[in-house]
């Protein structure tokens, strides 16, 4: 029998770079570091309206740079306009997404098929987190535990943020989030000294984007 | 088409943990005394549709088809819950129900044939990467991440132990699948005879060491006491 389906693309998405304000300003789109909240205003931006629900915002901007919204990062070369990347620290990304996925009922398809629910620890998550490392093209990795370093190095973009300045760059190029919006939920510092040592061997290439050695808790 | 999409849908929005992959029913075969429970990877594509066609009288060939009609719930006609089959007898009147049992290593084999090397359409193995890299290295790495689910309904109905899906007193008859298309002549259930979902791969595991780890994780399916081969 042949092969019906050979999958010459991975089952994710690349959404490279969303333009927040067109001609000026993008904004590299990574799961976990204010994705969301970037395309919020993007579309309040262009459309003058604040999508409320996650679903909503990422149906409407789209999830791939099939979206008139979201351009590879590549493409943005010489187009003029400033380049963003927005940096979390990987541990907090990590209790992020567990977070969302683990502390309680999760509506995202492949964290269900992983039985990764409510009840779920942390250390069971990281083996999880191995199983994605294990996959030889990061772009087959879920967006959500893929590493930053896939989605962008330093030389592609103008400006690199930490996520809680992610609002003062928007506004500077006369984005309007909302009021009192956050580009991320805080999320608590309780992650087990080990498990955060794993993460950030995992992660080390995210440090390196910042120019951090390894933060090694102890 | 002949390869099965229909058990690899994605789960609804608030949907529960456990409906992500098919439960553990009973599938009854109209117009017939009997019914057989519904597992994965033996024989339950070419069994739904003997189901089909003893209700309609024609032989289903589209097998998406066949799946979409059989249904994936209770809400089904054809599908009563293992855990509600002996209500639905008094209500409905008795069945002789079977299974059919499939030497876990060739189960293993023939999910791993279909779902990586044929890329039988599949969302949680394209997920999971196994499609653009079916290494066999991967695969047993998925194994063993299934089989530490501690909740059997939450594993990959294809890689879920038999004994899982029913107990010795939930069936009168558990038939070897070499022999299923005799045990249905004999009770006079009309089919066409196929191999519904074949791989078509002659996929086979080779590594000891592999045919191994699967023999020790199905160690009770291999207890299992098959009644008809």
């Amino acid at each position: 029998m042949k092969a019906l389906q050979r999958f010459e693309r991975s089952w994710f998405h690349d959404p490279g770079a969303c333009v927040v304000v067109p001609g000026q300003l993008a904004v590299v789109v990574v799961h976990g570091c204010g994705a969301t909240f970037t395309k919020r205003v993007a579309y309040a931006h262009r459309y003058g309206s604040w999508v409320r629900h996650a679903h909503e915002v990422h149906a409407l901007v789209g999830r791939s740079t099939d979206s008139p919204f979201l351009v590879p990062l590549a493409d943005l070369d010489g187009q003029g306009l400033h380049r963003v990347a927005v940096w979390r620290d990987p541990v907090e990304r990590f209790s992020a997404t567990y977070a969302r996925w683990c502390e309680g009922p999760t509506s995202h398809p492949y964290a269900r098929f992983a039985g990764l629910s409510a009840g779920v620890d942390r250390w069971r998550f990281l083996r999880f987190i191995e199983w994605e490392f294990g996959k030889s093209d990061p772009s087959d990795m879920v967006e959500e535990l893929r590493p930053q370093s896939a989605s962008w190095q330093p030389e592609q973009v103008d400006e690199v943020v930490g996520v809680e300045d992610l609002v003062p760059v928007l506004r500077r190029f006369g984005a309007r989030p909302r009021p009192r919006s956050r580009p991320v939920r805080p999320v608590a510092a309780d992650v087990p000294v080990e498990v955060a040592r794993k993460v950030q061997q995992l992660y080390a290439a995210d440090y390196a984007l910042v120019g951090r050695e390894l933060p090694w808790v102890s | 088409m002949t390869v099965s999409t229909c058990w690899r849908r994605r789960p609804a929005r608030g949907a529960r943990p456990g409906d992500v992959f098919f439960g553990n029913y009973i599938c009854v075969i109209p117009h017939t005394d009997a019914a057989f429970v519904a597992v994965s990877k033996n024989a339950v594509t070419f069994l739904k549709k003997v189901a089909r066609h003893n209700a309609l009288g024609r032989w289903p060939d589209d097998t998406v088809d066949v799946h979409r009609a059989i249904g994936y719930s209770e809400e089904s006609s054809f599908l009563v819950k293992v855990a509600h089959w002996r209500q639905w007898q008094r209500e409905h009147g008795p069945r002789r129900v079977f299974a059919v049992w499939r030497d876990p290593v060739e189960r293993i084999e023939s999910t791993y044939a279909l779902f990586c090397l044929a890329g039988a359409p599949h969302d949680y193995f394209s997920m999971l990467g196994l499609q653009r890299d079916p290494s066999l290295e991967r695969f047993f790495a998925f194994l063993e991440w299934e089989w530490s689910k501690t909740d059997p309904l939450l594993q990959d109905e294809h890689v879920r132990a038999q004994v899982d899906y029913y107990g010795p007193g939930d069936v009168d008859d558990v038939v070897s699948l070499g022999a299923l298309h005799d045990y249905l002549r004999d009770r006079g259930i009309d089919f066409r005879p196929e191999r519904s979902n074949a791989s078509g791969q002659g996929f086979r595991l080779t590594d000891s060491a592999q045919i191994g780890r699967v023999q020790a994780h199905y160690a009770a399916d291999y207890a299992i006491e098959v009644t008809v081969s």
